[in-house]
């Protein structure tokens, strides 16, 4: 159990060095150019997202931020004993949600 | 693998100081420092943060959903409500990733005794970023409602 953590510990501060990089990557490249995009330029926001390395950081952004965010969450129900008698539950239903999610992501980004 | 004994080791010791910290809170000896709100509010800052990236999934796959979804999107994207959300998520992003810097150091043994000094640089820090990046969006909000 203590092995378990110790590797999430050590995942967490790892991906949190790669997200800080792939969030400066998906604001400016994606965020940035989606927000300041005038009507009517559908076709300018295909070209970017079908770019191959948009798609790729999409998807290894997609996947950082998930297993960053769900392994934060179940530190957030170890954390507090309100959720001792479910935690097991929630942290479990979370990862298969968020499982669909990043294929969801990835089928999406890849088939574009 | 030095390394991820060395930190697995002071993961272990962290996780006995967290103990050590809650039997506190139950025996009413614990003292709320900066430290703590700090943690709180990385907390609360993660959990939002996993709610934007929710959103920006369900944001994607309208966007490429077609054209006419794609207007739908931007039209919202560019309201001045749009703009509001975007500077709150930067600031709690801002706070997310320069808080998590800060428990890096704190992990590693950097700087322990000067953790109020790093906190209250952390958020310098983050003012001045979302200052920097806020204006020219007020900018844009104050334009589009005026003219």
């Amino acid at each position: 159990m203590k092995k378990n953590f110790a590797l999430k510990w050590l995942y967490q501060r790892i991906s949190a060095v790669i997200l800080a990089v792939l969030l400066w990557l998906h604001v400016h490249y994606v965020i940035k150019t989606v927000i300041t995009m005038e009507t009517g330029t559908f076709s300018d926001f295909m070209v970017l997202i079908t770019h191959p390395w948009i798609k790729f950081i999409e998807i290894v952004f997609f996947f950082f931020a998930l297993s960053h965010g769900l392994i934060g969450i179940d530190a957030v129900l170890d954390n507090y004993r309100f959720f001792n008698t479910s935690k097991r539950l929630i942290s479990r239903c979370l990862w298969v949600a968020g499982s669909a999610l990043f294929c969801g992501v990835t089928i999406t980004v890849l088939r574009i | 693998m030095r390394a991820l004994i060395y930190f697995t080791v002071q993961y272990l010791d962290l996780v006995q100081f967290a103990a050590e910290q809650g039997r506190m809170k139950l025996t009413g000896r614990y003292h709320k420092g900066i430290g703590v709100v700090y943690r709180y509010l990385h907390m609360v800052s993660g959990i939002a943060l996993f709610l934007y990236l929710l959103l920006n999934a369900v944001l994607l796959f309208l966007l490429v959903k077609g054209e006419h979804s794609f207007q739908t999107i931007l039209s919202l994207l560019h309201s001045p409500f749009a703009l509001v959300a975007v500077s709150l998520l930067l600031l709690v992003t801002l706070f997310h990733v320069f808080n998590g810097v800060r428990i890096l150091f704190f992990d590693l043994g950097l700087w322990i005794e000067d953790q109020k000094d790093i906190a209250l640089t952390v958020l310098i820090i983050v003012v001045i970023l979302f200052i920097i990046h806020f204006l020219p969006m007020v900018e844009q909000v104050v334009g589009k409602i005026l003219f």
